[in-house]
């Protein structure tokens, strides 16, 4: 009985912590301010970290084998700049396509980025660090020929519908794929054994390849779901701000990675929840939105989001020494 | 008691991992000089103890004394300058820096500016490893030394810190029978001046050096008795007390061995790697234990390795079931029905962060599956049925794999490989680290398993356990197959003459 008593109290701190802080911050602005504690502000914050989010659920498989993927800002303008230009007839003299089949050729590029990325991490041996960097000028360089930097506009209505419409005009569509996805990665996490073996090999890498766990396929898959989930956020980013732009993924390299760090995921592998990727999206979100609505400008929404990214990685760190 | 009288004192320890005690109120007294030995069953409380004492574990009850002043042992560092050094039972080193830089970590010696003397580093640390009589290269990365090796340097490390006390836990489980040989007589050498605490689950070990055995169980202490001489106390005494229960004659500490044997399911023929080991062959068949014998350098464990797809080879063929294997990876050895316990259990076997539960199903976790989910019910189950019959001392299978003691630790890793029901089972020094009791329970799980039919390969240097398991036995020296000896054939000399390299009939 004790057991179980002493076991509780260590979990709760861990997991509880961070939604406290959370509840702390919901609270204090919806004292200080008037309009954060609406329907329609929810809504909105719910609809500016969507994007964030999705990358961060993608990079937590990432993170969760030690490695990490710098290619995400880069492979998410990329993705809104194919799908734009396919759905407009822009490229190579082609004509128009149909919007789905649009999305469904952006998401196997973003997919193929990944597995060359996880290909030459898992089988060349080249660190996550540097060979999806290489992916990310890459990817910026083909980005460029393409477009010639050029922004698109006037994209077809089904498109946008993705990142900007509404489903039973009140529920923003992109809120619903964030959830979707949510859901199904952490039950892909935590239900199947794809999800086990990415902990385990993340937690030592060796040991799992001696227990006949095919690491190569593993960790190519991880960062396949990563830059999958970043071109997904490409898609649905065009939507949001209504024409494809060469810079639409600017600022958002290492947001993803912080949340997901945030969120009790250790950079060391092995260890993290995208139930916690969530609580740093959202501790992120809320945060900057909530100085937003008390008038501070982007230097004091800089300067807080890097104390609660310090205290934060600090507080997780000597819990886990204490518990070791 | 004036504890003046003792190079050192702990008095009344009392250690709490949440609501487990793993030291409930012990005491220790150790000599001036001389060696005293701590035994335990695994999960006894033994490294814990020895934690303490090297100020690694610093949150504790109960009062030290060093040369009968108080002390507060807050970190190693603090445990280091009151001259208290501890080689760990698992391997603490770094693989990826020389073994000079291993030996003289955060000590190096400087030039006059103020950088690095590697010459003198590396004069240092050929003096200290000579003295230990081993022909080790300083400059040689760690992480390509055998495991036996790696154990030295650790060793020598200590040692070159000039400790008074020395804490040794399980220093020999890694080494071979001549390199235990070697350390005992160091150990000899030592405790005419230094006082030195030795834990080890080998009792003949314990007795040969010893002069005084406290004896922990289930974290309390039991008794202290000096050691007359090798036989007195007596192995079966030491063993009764330490267990409990007055175990039976340990002459009958092995089972009866296989009296039929199935056809043969593993073929391995002229396995060469240039340089390491050249023309190995030898077969397994159903049923059959076989056992690999040899000194260290042998490269059993390059063998073992390169047939389970761990390790590229240049020649040679395997056979499973007369077929010959077209690309061997380890996935390709499991699907015919392979399964390997390594001998480096720290850095091959475990992932420090994960369950009990989830180890045991790492390598079956798609049985307990359907469509890619898990059945938790279903994985719960199979890791509470092994954890009953091996016996793993756990308070919950949700338990990490890091809060169990060494030799549970090596229970689990095998509980892996037999959830797997493996047609060919390769074991890599299975019982290093295990206490005698469990010893005894793993030389019958391996009969068992043999008499259901599976081919087992165990990878020994102790003598006793190749000789009381083996059905047939191989002896490898340097890199070459010394020869095969059958069940009837085996006997100590022939063995010892072989493993020298000496073919039987020259
Ligand atoms: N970090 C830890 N967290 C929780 N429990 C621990 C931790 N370290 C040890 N224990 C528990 O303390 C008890 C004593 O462990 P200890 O390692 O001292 O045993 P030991 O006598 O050295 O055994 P072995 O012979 O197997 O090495 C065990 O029940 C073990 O599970
Ligand atoms: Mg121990």
């Amino acid at each position: 009985m004790k057991t179980n008593a002493a076991k509780r109290n260590k979990i709760d701190i861990v997991a509880i912590t961070p939604v406290l802080f959370l509840l702390v911050l919901v609270i204090f602005y919806s004292v200080s301010t008037n309009n954060f504690f609406s329907i329609t502000n929810l809504i909105n914050i719910g609809r500016q970290i969507s994007i964030t989010g999705i990358m961060a659920i993608g990079v937590t498989f990432v993170i969760l084998l030690g490695e990490i993927d710098l290619s995400l800002a880069v492979i998410l303008s990329f993705s809104g700049m194919i799908v734009s230009g396919l759905s407009l007839g822009r490229y190579f003299g082609m004509n128009p396509m149909p919007v789905w089949l649009c999305i469904i050729i952006t998401l196997i590029i973003g997919a193929l980025l990944g597995a060359i990325a996880g290909f030459a991490n898992a089988k060349l041996r080249i660190p996550g660090f540097m060979a999806t960097l290489a992916i990310m000028y890459m990817s910026k360089g083909l980005m460029l020929m393409l477009t010639d930097a050029q922004p698109l506009f006037g994209l077809p209505k089904q498109l946008t519908y993705w990142g900007s419409g509404y489903l039973f005009d009140s529920i923003p569509v992109i809120i619903v794929v964030f959830l979707i996805v949510f859901v199904a990665a952490s039950i892909v996490l935590k239900h199947t054994v794809f999800g086990r073996n990415i902990y385990a090999i993340g937690g030592n890498a060796v040991a799992a390849r001696m227990s006949g766990i095919n690491v190569v396929k593993y960790k190519i898959i991880a960062f396949v779901i990563c830059t999958t989930l970043s071109a997904l956020a490409g898609i649905l980013m065009v939507g949001r701000i209504g024409s494809g732009q060469v810079t639409a993924g600017e600022g958002l390299d290492m947001q993803p990675i912080a949340a997901a760090v945030l969120g009790g995921t250790s950079l060391m592998g092995g260890k993290g929840t995208v139930w916690g990727t969530l609580l740093g999206v959202l501790i992120m979100g809320v945060l900057v939105n909530g100085l937003n609505m008390l008038g501070a400008g982007t230097e004091v929404q800089s300067l807080a989001t890097g104390f609660v990214l310090f205290a934060a990685v600090a507080f997780n760190m000597a819990v886990s020494k204490k518990n070791a | 008691m004036n504890y003046n009288d003792f190079a050192l004192v702990a008095k009344s320890i009392t250690k709490d991992y949440g609501a487990n005690r793993a030291l409930d109120n012990v005491d220790l007294f150790l000599d001036y000089n001389g060696v005293h030995a701590l035994l335990g069953a695994n999960g006894a409380g033994k490294s814990t103890l020895m934690k303490v004492l090297a100020g690694i574990v610093n949150e504790y009850e109960g009062q030290i004394y060093l040369n009968g002043k108080e002390i507060k042992l807050t970190s190693p560092h603090a445990a280091m300058a009151h001259g208290i050094g501890m080689v760990h039972q698992e391997l603490s080193v770094l693989p990826n820096i020389t073994v000079a830089e291993n030996v003289y970590l955060n000590r190096f010696p400087k030039t006059k500016l103020g950088t690095v003397d590697w010459n003198k580093l590396y004069d240092d640390c050929t003096k200290i490893l000579e003295s230990l009589g081993l022909s080790i290269d300083p400059r040689m990365m760690l992480g390509k030394l055998t495991v036996a090796d790696r154990q030295m340097v650790e060793i020598a490390k200590v040692l070159s810190m000039n400790p008074r006390i020395i804490l040794l836990d399980e220093p020999t489980s890694a080494l071979s029978e001549m390199e235990i040989q070697r350390l005992l007589e160091l150990i000899r050498t030592l405790k005419k001046n230094h006082s030195i605490v030795f834990i080890t689950h080998k009792l003949d070990e314990m007795l040969a050096v010893s002069d005084k055995i406290t004896i922990l169980r289930d974290g309390k202490l039991l008794d202290t008795i000096d050691v007359v001489d090798k036989t007195n106390p007596s192995e079966k005494e030491l063993v009764s007390k330490m267990i409990g229960v007055s175990s039976g004659d340990l002459s009958e500490m092995f089972p009866q061995k296989s009296k039929e044997t199935g056809e043969v399911i593993l073929e391995v023929e002229g396995l060469t790697n240039k340089g390491v080991y050249e023309d190995i062959s030898f077969n397994v068949k159903k049923g059959e234990v076989v056992v690999f014998t040899g000194l260290k350098g042998a490269k059993r464990t390059e063998v073992m390795r390169a047939v389970f797809g761990a390790d590229p080879f240049t020649h040679g063929t395997i056979k499973v079931r007369g077929e010959k294997l077209k690309t061997v990876t380890i996935q390709n050895a499991v699907k015919s029905g392979m399964a390997m316990v390594t001998e480096d259990r720290k850095g091959e076997g475990i992932v420090p962060l994960m369950m009990v539960k989830d180890h045991i199903s790492m390598s079956t976790i798609s049985e307990s599956a359907r469509a890619g989910f898990i059945n938790k019910e279903k994985l719960g189950e199979k890791a509470k049925t092994y954890v009953d019959k091996l016996k793993i001392k756990v308070h919950s299978i949700n338990d990490l794999i890091t809060s169990l003691s060494g030799g549970n630790q090596q229970k689990v890793v095998l509980a892996k490989w037999l959830a797997a029901n493996p047609d060919i089972l390769i074991l890599d020094e299975p019982t290093r680290g295990i206490d005698v009791g469990a010893k005894i329970e793993i030389y019958k799980l391996i009969r068992q398993v043999a008499d259901e039919g599976t081919a087992v390969l165990v990878v020994t240097s102790e003598l006793p356990e190749a000789i009381g398991l083996a059905d047939r036995l191989y002896v490898m020296f340097e890199g070459k197959m010394i020869g095969e000896l059958s069940e009837k054939d085996i006997d100590t000399d022939k063995i010892m003459h072989m493993m020298f390299g000496q073919r039987i009939g020259e």
